[in-house]
């Protein structure tokens, strides 16, 4: 009985040793202060990363995920790529505040192929790994764990843009560092950045309750540029160093202000669907 | 692991115990299927676009466990395919998710592999399953429980938990450890045995690791929670309580504050024969506790807060179920149970049974921790709360007295009314939306027709301005005990604000029971609405077709 006595206590006495000594009490200050933007030397591939957030404007806790989205944007500079796809329930145009229009097509096939269902959520590169939808408290390892990845390949965007006529010539020039077998594929979107219409919330902290009136809607995917699934880069196999190179033509819509809208185009693999690389390019 | 326990099982088949491996061997097991076809319903907005081509939703699982003396182990067989309209998509899939093997004597018990636990109330450590919720935290890792002398026990748990289908990889979520310590003095001490005052004390640790991996944060990679707990009974009183503390824990469930979390939970009761009574009081204050700081869902709880509301069965009553709030609320429960005696004017000459509940769920009271600090900015301590306060915020309050009486050997009969104050804004996430004030009524007679035969009928009434407006609901059920039964019923949302939702939602029932078997067939539709169980809920969407289930277990 002592004996037992004797062990209940020592591990006790073990067990509270190893609970004090293992919390971590965080003194300020809680941010880190440097940036993660930056980063390669002349002439080298930095490898880009692509938040989506997907959102609506009745959804109540996307302001606080857009801050995120913005805050990592802030933190790594160009680096980080946001896109915003207004999609399902919460993206339905509702009564007045509520009727603006945001969905799209494309974004409304990716919901449902992606399995979407609770807002905000989002994929980073479409990554799959820890699941491929992540929701916004997720959003800023997974980005700095896709950030630390090696780039693969290279985009470029060339704009020409007419102001007369609105029209858009496109030229992307897509370029691998190594040669690959596998099948990639090339999607390009346009956005448009910093829409004000109104937008739910109840975070106090982002905005008003319960509604934010004047809300700047950030990175609103508008349409796709070459189908809801991309086109594929080269119909043989990747040769590295070479230049892959698509080109588009089109009107840009009089309802989006070319003052505030972009390119994305980012390079997928077939095979996983994990999005190797990623640009950005305004069109003014 | 699980070649582990293949491994542990194949050991003890090869020894010359073969024969007992099968002889004195006790094997259990459970089942249950849960499956809906789909049908459009445009009516209610099910469309072919919202069935998506997923016509038909699976929900089953199997335990077995095989018991060999102090040996013993098991395992879980899951399959959801796909899930059942409003569970996580995150669930599709099947396979074991879970497998155990366990040895247990008077003083020592070892379990390795996936298990479920519980530390007091629950407000630092609770891993358990729950079906309807699609909900599972189980830990998957080791414990030993001890039992040195009577009255002492000892847990220790070690492990990660749960997540839907995803393996532990790469710290893709956080390790749990724990340990509990449970002192029953009236056992320990021999003197005290039989004293008529009964002491138990417990003291709770739960640290979790999880590396951090965020850039904008400086994150505590380890976040411990402590609980001290004690249950005192003498004569008819007992009074239980459990306070818990834990360090800062940022997470997307507090925001990112750096703030420590408390919670208290106390309960007094009075209990006779004819008579009990319980007042209940609790407070949480930033006790969202899960082995990954990045999930906002209902997955990977550590803690569990228990609810002290009045959990309703009937369907209007339950329309708007409490959803714990574990960022912070204050909460109170009064709920007395009477019966009035036999042979009294009131009481008749079966006796008449009085219950009288009442709770509420008022939020905390916030302030900046200075002036330049909004409440709750993310990088922060968060807020400042006087412990003691209570905000004029009401979250929940649920007033309810029930009738029930036999009224002779044929009849019985149920009356219930409740009044209900429910901040939907808060609860289900609607902002701006104003709070359901809703009087809701119902009667449940039976009629026993013969000693097999009886019929049964319920009529609800729920009455609100809010929401979805007035609803009434009835059913009607025929019972040939013990094997068949037969339900008609219908909510119809008779006061909807949008005419055309102005919808009944019918159902026709029949159930077969044999045994430990029970085969269930429903067609009709599902109004939308939440299900909540011990205060963790989800969501449940409008459906329409025909679902079958079918449950057994030996």
């Amino acid at each position: 009985m002592l004996m037992k006595i004797k062990l209940t206590i020592a591990l006790l006495t073990l067990f509270t040793v190893v609970f004090m000594a293992g919390c971590d009490k965080i003194d300020p200050p809680y941010i880190n202060e440097s940036g993660g933007g930056g980063g390669g030397g002349e002439g080298e591939v930095v490898q880009k990363v692509l938040l989506e957030d997907y959102t609506g404007h009745t959804c109540v806790n996307c302001p606080a995920a857009a801050k995120i989205a913005s805050d990592l944007q802030k933190f790594y500079g160009e680096k980080l790529i946001v896109m915003a796809v207004h999609t399902g329930f919460f993206a339905d145009p509702m009564q007045p505040p509520f009727d603006t229009d945001f969905r799209t097509e494309v974004g409304d096939k990716w919901r449902t192929d992606f399995g979407f269902v609770s807002y905000p959520s989002g994929m980073i590169n479409r990554g799959a790994e820890g699941g491929r939808i992540a929701g916004k408290g997720q959003w800023a390892s997974r980005v700095d764990a896709a950030m630390q990845e090696t780039a693969k390949a290279s985009l470029k965007i060339e704009i020409n843009y007419a102001e007369a006529n609105r029209q858009l010539a496109l030229k992307i020039d897509s370029r691998f560092l190594q040669n690959a077998s596998e099948k990639y594929l090339l999607q390009v979107c346009l956005v448009e950045d910093s829409i004000m219409a109104p937008q739910r919330n109840n975070d106090p902290t982002v905005g008003e309750t319960p509604t934010i009136t004047e809300y700047y809607h950030r990175h609103v995917l508008r349409k796709d540029l070459n189908g809801v699934n991309g086109e594929t880069i080269s119909s043989t196999s990747i040769v590295a160093n070479e230049t892959y190179i698509h080109e588009y033509n089109f009107t840009l819509n009089t309802d989006y202000n070319a003052d505030r809208c972009s390119i994305i185009a980012f390079i997928y693999r077939e095979a996983d669907l994990e999005i190797v690389q990623v640009e950005e390019a305004h069109i003014k | 692991m699980r070649k582990l326990l293949i491994f542990v099982l194949l050991l003890g088949f090869s020894q010359s115990y073969a024969q007992d491996f099968i002889d004195k061997a006790q094997v259990n097991g459970s089942f249950q299927i849960d499956g809906q076809y789909y049908q459009p319903d445009n009516a209610i907005g099910i469309f072919d676009s919202t069935i998506d081509g997923r016509k038909m939703g699976v929900n089953g699982f199997g335990n077995i466990t095989y018991t060999l003396g102090k040996f013993s182990a098991g395992v879980r067989y899951e399959a959801f395919l796909t899930p059942l309209a409003g569970f996580d998509p995150l669930q599709e899939g099947n396979g074991f998710p879970n497998m155990w093997a366990s040895y247990q004597t008077d003083f020592i018990g070892v379990t390795v592999g996936n298990f479920y636990e519980q530390f007091g109330n629950g407000l630092v450590l609770r891993a358990y399953e729950e079906w309807t919720l699609g909900y599972d935290n189980s830990i998957n890792g080791m414990r030993i429980v001890l039992r040195p002398t009577p009255g002492i026990t000892l847990k220790g748990v070690y492990g990660t938990q749960r997540y839907y289908w995803q393996k532990f990889e790469n710290g893709n979520r956080g390790i749990v450890r724990g340990l509990d310590a449970e002192f029953d003095l009236n056992q320990s001490i021999k003197s005290l045995n039989d004293a008529p005052v009964r002491l138990i004390l417990g003291v709770s640790g739960v640290s979790k690791y999880q590396k951090d991996k965020d850039p904008l944060f400086n994150l505590p990679e380890n976040v411990s929670a402590l609980a001290g707990r004690m249950n005192l009974s003498a004569g008819k009183f007992s009074f239980a309580t459990e306070y818990a503390y834990k360090i800062n824990d940022p997470s997307a469930m507090n925001n990112f504050i750096y703030r420590e979390g408390q919670s208290i939970l106390s309960s007094l009761s009075y209990s006779q024969k004819g008579l009990g009574v319980v007042l209940q009081l609790k407070r949480v204050d930033n006790m969202s506790f899960k082995s990954d700081r990045g999930i906002d869902g209902n997955a990977l709880d550590i803690n569990f807060i228990p609810p002290i509301n009045r959990t309703h069965s009937y369907s209007l009553a339950a329309r708007y179920p409490y959803a714990t709030q574990p960022n912070g609320e204050m909460a109170m429960q009064f709920q007395l149970n009477y019966k009035i005696p036999k042979g009294s004017v009131l009481g008749g000459k079966y006796g008449t049974g009085i219950a009288l509940n009442f709770s509420q769920v008022n939020d905390i009271v916030r302030t900046q921790v200075n002036d330049s600090t909004l409440v709750n900015t993310q990088g922060t301590l968060g807020y400042n709360s006087d412990f003691f306060k209570v905000s004029d915020h009401i979250f929940f309050r649920d007033f309810n007295l029930e009738i029930d009486k036999k009224i002779n050997q044929k009849w019985k009969a149920v009356v219930q009314y409740m009044n209900l104050y429910y901040d939907i804004a808060t609860i289900e996430g609607h902002a701006g939306e104003e709070a359901v004030k809703a009087n809701i009524g119902l009667v449940d007679i039976t009629y026993k027709i013969t000693n097999r035969n009886s019929l049964r009928f319920e009529l609800q009434g729920l009455f609100t301005e809010q929401d979805n407006g007035d609803w009434a609901a009835a059913l009607l059920e025929y019972t040939i005990a013990p094997t068949w039964f037969f339900t008609l019923a219908d909510q119809y949302n008779y006061g909807n604000p949008d005419k055309d939702m102005q919808q009944h939602y019918y159902t026709v029932s029949v159930g077969y029971v044999k045994e430990a078997s029970r085969i269930a067939l429903t067609y009709g539709r599902q109004s939308e609405g939440v299900v909540c169980v011990g205060g963790v809920c989800r969501q449940v969407p409008a459906s329409s077709g025909l679902s079958i289930t079918l449950s057994t277990s030996f």
